[in-house]
């Protein structure tokens, strides 16, 4: 699934979305575009505590949510969702947004669950590409003592050095290790620097 | 440590956006800005609200000597939230680093009221519109306020350098 471009045909008219801010004005804003994006099923909230009555009744395509309000912020709300038992919002794409997120709370948002961190003010081309990166999400769902969600690491490049990884297609630690020291910085610019000859 | 499960889930979300028949990018994307256009008025108002509160409680001369860090840093973040619909002026920027301003005193319990200055002078000034404000004086606006923000990580990090290493981490925890 490629980026959209300005012809591509983009069906949301059947997807469902909860909205939760406790910001009334940024719930109308979101719920603005969304309706512009031409999303008919928008419930907003205003605190986490209601959504999460919310979600154990309806099930969503896609949730957002606002990172900071006050009771269940946006990030234990996360938590709990992706922690629910047989329940098909434990699974689902989940938003996070942030007006500013504070020292302490990024932490938090890398490991509260959420599939992508948004940050505001979020106009409807920067929406709409998220909406995208969300819908072209292929991370497998990791569930530990301490985490549930999709796979932190976007990148494949292995797991951190010295640990064994968990996913399947991880190698063993024994493979993959240096063999000989490492390049000098003139070394490597000898090979990617193409050199003059004077012949 | 229990089982760590790595697993698939379907994407639902991407079956049903690309079902034939939807309208193009471009359209949904004008329609979404129309929208957005209507909510300019009430975000304008809400901006400017926020912004005479924050002068009148924190600005020169009028500070108290009691003021909290909590409902700056709050009313900075509400400036962001209804930022979208007038985007073009760019204020979420100024807030936002107001709100790393005020992250920071809070964190040391002491304000820098010539930096608090700085920052609402700038939320006033880039509250003008585009064209009282030329791109130049902007940009100037932003150099300045990335320059303080820029001067606090800098002695945050020297502090840190400075602070002793914890007697555990260089191997003197056991004596």
């Amino acid at each position: 699934m490629m980026k959209p471009t300005p012809n591509t045909r983009i069906n949301l008219d059947k997807i469902s979305v909860l909205l939760i801010d406790d910001n009334q004005q940024s719930l109308d804003i979101l719920g603005q575009v969304l309706s512009g994006f031409g999303v008919r099923q928008i419930l907003k909230c205003e605190s986490g505590e209601e959504a999460m009555k919310i979600v154990t009744r309806q099930v969503f395509d896609f949730i957002m949510t606002d990172g900071t309000m006050p009771g269940m912020d946006g990030y234990e709300f996360i938590e709990t969702v992706r922690r629910l038992q047989n329940q098909p919002n434990a699974f689902i794409p989940i938003l996070l947004i942030t007006g500013h997120a504070r020292e302490s709370q990024v932490h938090r948002a890398r490991d509260c669950g959420a599939n992508f961190v948004v940050a505001k003010p979020i106009t409807p081309k920067v929406l709409l590409d998220r909406i995208f990166w969300v819908a072209k999400e292929d991370r497998m769902f990791v569930e530990t003592d301490t985490y549930v969600g999709p796979d932190r690491r976007f990148k494949r490049e292995g797991p951190p050095v010295g640990t064994a990884g968990r996913r399947k297609e991880d190698l063993p630690m024994e493979l993959g290790q240096a063999t000989t020291p490492n390049l000098s910085q003139d070394q490597i610019d000898g090979m990617m620097k193409p050199m003059k000859v004077n012949l | 440590m229990s089982e760590v499960r790595i697993f698939r889930v379907p994407n639902k979300l991407r079956e049903k956006i690309l079902k034939s028949g939807g309208p193009r990018a471009l359209e949904i994307l004008a329609k979404a800005e129309e929208n957005l256009a209507e909510m300019r008025p009430p975000c304008l108002e809400i901006i400017d609200e926020l912004i005479a509160e924050i002068v009148g409680g924190y600005g020169r001369g009028r500070r108290k000597g009691d003021e909290d860090f909590l409902r700056l840093y709050t009313m900075s973040a509400q400036i962001i939230d209804c930022a979208a619909p007038v985007a073009e002026l760019e204020i979420d920027k100024a807030a936002f680093f107001l709100c790393e301003l005020v992250d920071r005193c809070g964190a040391r319990d002491q304000w820098d009221w010539p930096a608090v200055d700085v920052h609402i002078d700038a939320l006033q000034l880039l509250r003008l519109d585009l064209s009282s404000l030329p791109p130049e004086a902007r940009q100037k606006i932003f150099l300045g306020l990335k320059q303080i923000n820029d001067k606090f990580k800098a002695r945050e990090a020297a502090e840190q350098a400075a602070e002793p290493a914890p007697l555990a981490a260089i191997g003197m925890a056991d004596g």
